[in-house]
């Protein structure tokens, strides 16, 4: 956290500043400074103050799962424009419940294709223009 | 103040109004009985649905969202002892033995009576004091303006869980910190942005909203396999308290509602607070009571629904008087109002008084709607928490990428949310409260906007914040306030050596 704030601070002097505001009192520079001067200050009494934290057991968290959903999330932003938002909605709910071990293909199609497709209607029935995607020539 | 209540009603006693608080209503409590999700993310999510609306028309729709998310953490604390939210962690001590007690329909029962007493008795407060608090805050300046927001946010920390009020008030520095990236709009000059066009505008608080509590909380689970795994026992009958039981229960919810608007108006400290001290209270007058507290005591549930309902309702008074939220959820409010070209605070009053009155009807309205309908249908709601997290974890995700989407329609955002959701993961695991974050956030921007103003009047010079008597108190309250911890913990080790 103190490292956070430094960068914080040391960046807050990249700020640009206009020649005829540099010597106004309050300048867009101000604010962060404060900011990063508490926060350093801050962070500094916390680890002065340090406590030991307590955390799960190695055993007791599942780093796989979570490093294959994030995956999933990504590959998510980075082909919902592409794909559009029925596919790439329901490759992302497919993917995901088969990434926390779910097995059973009708259940994953039960739990992703309706609830895509509901949102879908519910939002163009709100106005809400939704890329279609692949899906454009279909719908 | 009769005339402000009938263009309330007026507004909000629409047919499109009225399913909008119904739609509200069973969303908000579907979400809020999802574990983890609490107010926050159930707000969050619907955000993008209102902008299709008028600002009141979305304010009554996230009002009602904002009261069945209450609701539904509360039945998730009873059924499964997993609170969506800290508001609801209290409830879950004599809820939860209850519904074990083979009582899950009288313990659902008694949450949504007491409720609903407190949610309207606090909205009759509400009406009787924030018009009057609206015209005293027409005469502020910069200066109180700058030090209430200060004191808001010194609360957040004095009332932090024990041992995280240093680590709330660095979330709250880092809040601040997040809220300055993007376009200085006074200097005109950008900051942060490493030059990304992306970044120009700042970080929408949805974006930080969903990755901080929603998006985070669906990783937390999938980390920690053991969280929220339990199954809950439906209640399908016996969704009613006899006359004797409502005699029982009357005064505790009268003293609960009482307390819980009191603490909820105070910036800062919210349901959390207000469910634990209603309940410290109950327990302390109840104390030869049997079943004892925390065995499933029908008062010890009673007490936090009623004071956490009260003070969901207190903390609109100084969101809608001042402009200033006094918690998390109503952070985001504030933050839903803006987006929609709205500033609260006393001109609200007397600018736009149908969003100001229709918000305050709408609760009544939100109130009714969650008793008549939500609680006969809890038996077939409840069957939400039964879904298997290998579906539930997906479900979150995908629906908080999507209310990001909805909203700028750009993959950045959403890339830039997984990783505000990964850092809130870790500082989770290191116990640093998120809410502090998002109030920080959301302040900064109308923090510095003050502070300069203030400054620039005063011609550089700072003890203009000590020059009225306002101001010297606000600022005699935020040193109370930071040092109360200290002065607790000095307290407790001078009582035990």
């Amino acid at each position: 956290m103190t490292l956070l704030f430094l960068g914080y601070g040391y960046l807050s002097q990249d700020i640009q500043l206009d020649f005829w505001s540099a010597e106004e009192i309050f300048t867009a520079r101000t604010f962060p400074v404060i900011i990063a001067v508490g926060g350093v200050l801050l962070s500094v009494l916390l680890i002065l103050n340090g406590k030991k934290v307590v955390l799960p057991g190695l055993d007791e968290i599942t780093l796989g799962p979570l490093l294959l959903l994030v995956i999933i999330m990504l590959v998510f932003t980075v082909v919902i424009d592409e794909l559009g938002f029925i596919v790439s909605g329901v490759l992302l709910l497919m993917l995901g419940s088969l990434a926390l071990g779910e097995r059973r293909w009708h259940l994953l199609i039960v739990a992703s294709v309706p609830v895509v497709l509901g949102l879908y209607l519910l939002l163009t029935a709100l106005d809400i223009h939704l890329e279609p995607g692949v899906l454009r020539d279909l719908l | 103040m009769i005339e402000g209540m009938l263009l309330g009603l007026s507004t909000v006693l629409t047919l499109q109004n009225v399913m909008l608080v119904l739609a509200g209503c069973a969303v908000g409590t579907l979400i809020g009985m999802l574990p983890g999700l609490g107010p926050i993310s159930a707000i969050a999510l619907m955000i993008p649905v209102t902008y299709g609306f008028e600002p009141s028309s979305g304010m009554i729709l996230l009002a009602g969202v904002y009261y069945g998310a209450i609701f539904g953490g509360s039945t998730s604390s009873i059924l499964i002892n997993a609170p969506g939210v800290a508001g609801t962690v209290a409830t879950a001590f004599d809820g939860y033995p209850m519904a074990r007690n083979g009582q899950p329909g009288k313990a659902l029962a008694t949450a949504a009576y007491a409720s609903f007493a407190g949610g309207t008795a606090a909205a009759v407060f509400l009406v009787l004091a924030a018009p009057r608090l609206a015209d005293l805050a027409l005469s502020f300046q910069s200066a109180d303006y700058f030090l209430m927001m200060v004191l808001g946010l010194s609360l957040v920390s004095a009332f932090a869980a024990e041992g995280e009020h240093l680590k709330a008030l660095i979330m709250t520095f880092l809040g601040l910190g997040l809220s300055t990236i993007g376009t200085d709009l006074t200097a005109g000059v950008q900051r942060f942005t490493f030059g990304r066009m992306d970044l120009i505008d700042g970080i929408s608080f949805l974006l930080l909203a969903m990755g901080t509590f929603a998006l985070s909380e669906a990783l937390m689970m999938v980390l920690q396999k053991s969280r929220h795994s339990e199954q809950p026992d439906i209640p399908r009958h016996g969704l009613n308290l006899s006359l004797q039981e409502v005699r029982h229960v009357l005064p505790t919810i009268s003293r609960s509602s009482i307390i819980g608007f009191v603490v909820g108006v105070l910036p800062g400290a919210g349901a959390t607070i207000a469910s634990f001290l209603a309940y410290g209270v109950e327990k302390k007058i109840n104390q030869d009571a049997k079943p004892a507290f925390g065995q499933g005591h029908i008062r010890g549930l009673a007490a936090p629904e009623a004071a956490n309902n009260a003070a969901c309702t207190g903390s609109f008074v100084p969101l809608l008087t001042l402009g200033i939220p006094g918690s998390g959820t109503t952070a985001v409010l504030l933050g839903a109002l803006i987006a929609y070209g709205v500033q609260p605070g006393p001109r609200l009053f007397i600018d736009e008084p149908q969003i100001f009155w229709s918000v305050i009807v709408s609760m009544y309205i939100g109130n009714i709607f969650l008793l008549a309908l939500n609680l006969p249908l809890i038996p077939y709601l409840a069957r939400l928490l039964a879904i298997p997290r290998q579906f539930l974890i997906p479900l979150i995700t995908f629906f908080s990428m999507m209310g990001v989407y909805l909203v700028s329609f750009n993959p950045f955002d959403l890339q830039l949310m997984i990783l505000v959701a990964m850092c809130a993961l870790v500082l989770r695991l290191f116990s640093f409260p998120m809410a502090p974050l998002l109030l920080g956030f959301i302040l900064g921007g109308m923090l510095e906007d003050n502070l300069r103003r203030a400054i620039t009047i005063s011609d550089g010079d700072w003890t203009y914040y000590a020059d009225r008597p306002l101001t010297v108190c606000l600022t005699l309250l935020i040193v109370m306030a930071l040092l109360s911890p200290l002065a607790r913990r000095a307290w407790r080790d001078f009582k035990t050596h």
